[in-house]
């Protein structure tokens, strides 16, 4: 056992217990920690944030003289006008302007990388062959479950025909696929929510305590 | 009655059995074999088949203090992968505690990288998605320093560096936005590999981008860590937490089949006795 001597672990070790408290019931200790947390956090936010503007837009105005910069450091000044009551509409500029950048930049790649490029993948032989003409078994029952799944699935999400005879039979396998794909999710949920938990484990454990 | 109590035990109960389960493995270790997944292997070789003389490797630091438990491992055996073979590994954060992180990975890394040689931490820029772009446009110019204020320009891990081409691997660690699909999203065409590593919760997400190519490889929480781990010979936190992750899923196994088998058996006694369903 090599208990750490070092304040700030300290401090970590008696947060972390503090804030998993909570876990038995709500208490002073564990609100006092949840607020230094909450604290903690937008104080290194607003520093990282000011580094940024010092270096991606004062510097490089003050001593490159790129001019073109004043327009987003007037945009982002604008952002604050919603302080001010009289002037509060002028942060609707930099809002939409922002909005509308978010909305271009995205839109192209989207449709490349998250239709064109997905629907293609999903566009595969179900007879698998390898190179030299081989029939690859295990690799073409993938690909018909996975055909059949993407058809089940956007079966079940078309509501322009009435869900009866084979359209009710698709749609219900769809429904399956995505049952299945939702148990996918939960445990990787729940592994996810257990490695968290190590590593705090970890930290009280080892880091603090020196048991580990 | 005894299906009733199991359906109803008390949260803290299940919560100090799974802490039970979860620490002792850790305190004694059972050493439960680990198999490498493909995905993992995939990166590994990525790594393994770049030319130390000319190719360099972006190391995304794009994971919060919150998710590291589950990508930090993944992220320092990649970064140790990566000084061992001396490929020029550059960090860039999309997220505020990336730099931090990124510090912490150079301070394991130690003796085996020359700060500003083999490796930099150019520090995070803002915006997300619209920053990725930025940085894609202009990978050499977009820092004009590194994250401990020294310029970039003159370093020699930032040699070369005009064009996103120049980078031949991004390999990024996330735990949210920005993350995959804001890179697929900028990344050029033809332009270079990208793999990621990610939480468990988003693997299923994921998954579908690796089947289709966007992703040349995959770290998969804190397991693909453990994993890289085993493949680079050098087993750390990843690997020494993978018996307590085990264990917590039979755990949690066992008290998804009681509850199941408690809900059916009550059901069961209440049709015997003619009742029906508890609203």
């Amino acid at each position: 056992m090599n208990i750490s001597t070092n304040p700030w672990v300290w401090f970590m070790g008696i947060g972390m217990l503090s804030l998993y408290s909570f876990i038995y019931k709500e208490n002073p200790i564990y609100r006092l920690f949840e607020h230094i947390y909450v604290g903690a956090s937008v104080g290194y936010a607003i520093v990282t944030a000011y580094g940024n503007i010092v270096d991606q837009a004062w510097t490089p105005l003050t001593t490159k003289g790129e001019l073109n910069l004043i327009v987003p450091i007037i945009l982002g000044l604008m952002l604050y006008t919603r302080f001010f009551k009289p002037i509060a509409w002028l942060s609707r500029w930099p809002m939409s302007f922002l909005m509308g950048l978010g909305v271009g930049i995205s839109t192209y790649g989207m449709l490349n990388s998250q239709l064109i490029a997905q629907s293609r993948a999903a566009m595969m032989p179900i007879i698998a062959k390898s190179g030299d003409g081989a029939f690859l078994l295990g690799k073409s029952i993938n690909n018909i479950i996975m055909v059949l799944g993407v058809l089940g699935v956007l079966f079940y999400f078309f509501f322009s025909v009435e869900h009866k005879g084979p359209v009710k039979k698709m749609a219900g396998f769809g429904r399956l696929v995505m049952m299945i794909t939702f148990g996918v999710a939960f445990g990787n949920v729940v592994m996810g929510r257990i490695a968290l938990l190590l590593g705090a484990i970890s930290d009280i454990f080892g880091t603090w305590l020196g048991i580990i | 009655m005894w299906f009733e109590r199991l359906q109803n035990i008390d949260r803290r109960v299940i919560y100090t059995i799974l802490l039970i389960v979860l620490i002792t493995p850790m305190i004694k270790p059972i050493g439960i074999p680990l198999s490498v997944n493909s995905t993992t292997r995939q990166v590994y070789n990525l790594i393994e088949n770049l030319d130390p003389e000319k190719d360099i490797v972006m190391m995304g630091m794009d994971y919060s203090v919150a998710g590291q438990a589950d990508v930090h491992p993944q992220a320092v055996a990649v970064a140790k992968h990566l000084a061992n073979r001396n490929i020029r590994n550059i960090m860039v954060s999309f997220v505020a505690d990336g730099p931090m992180l990124a510090e912490k990975i150079i301070g394991i890394l130690g003796d085996r990288v020359t700060y500003g040689q083999n490796i930099v931490n150019v520090g995070y820029l803002a915006g997300g998605e619209s920053a990725i772009k930025k940085f894609i446009e202009a990978p050499g110019t977009t820092f004009i320093n590194d994250h401990r204020g020294k310029p970039l320009a003159n370093m020699p891990v930032m040699a070369g560096i005009k064009d996103i081409n120049d980078i031949t691997l991004i390999l990024d660690f996330q735990t949210g936005s920005p993350g995959y699909q804001d890179f697929l999203r900028q990344l050029p065409a033809g332009g270079p590999l990208y793999a990621a590593g990610i939480v468990t919760v988003s693997v299923p997400n994921v998954m579908p981008y690796l089947n289709s190519g966007q992703l040349a490889g995959l770290l998969q929480g804190l397991r693909g860590g453990a994993e890289y781990e085993v493949l680079i010979e050098e087993p750390g936190e990843g690997a020494a937490r993978m018996d307590a992750q085990s264990l917590g899923h039979v755990v949690i196994v066992a008290f998804i089949i009681v509850g199941n088998l408690a809900y059916f058996g009550s059901k069961r006694k209440g049709k015997t006795h003619g009742g029906g369903d508890k609203v």
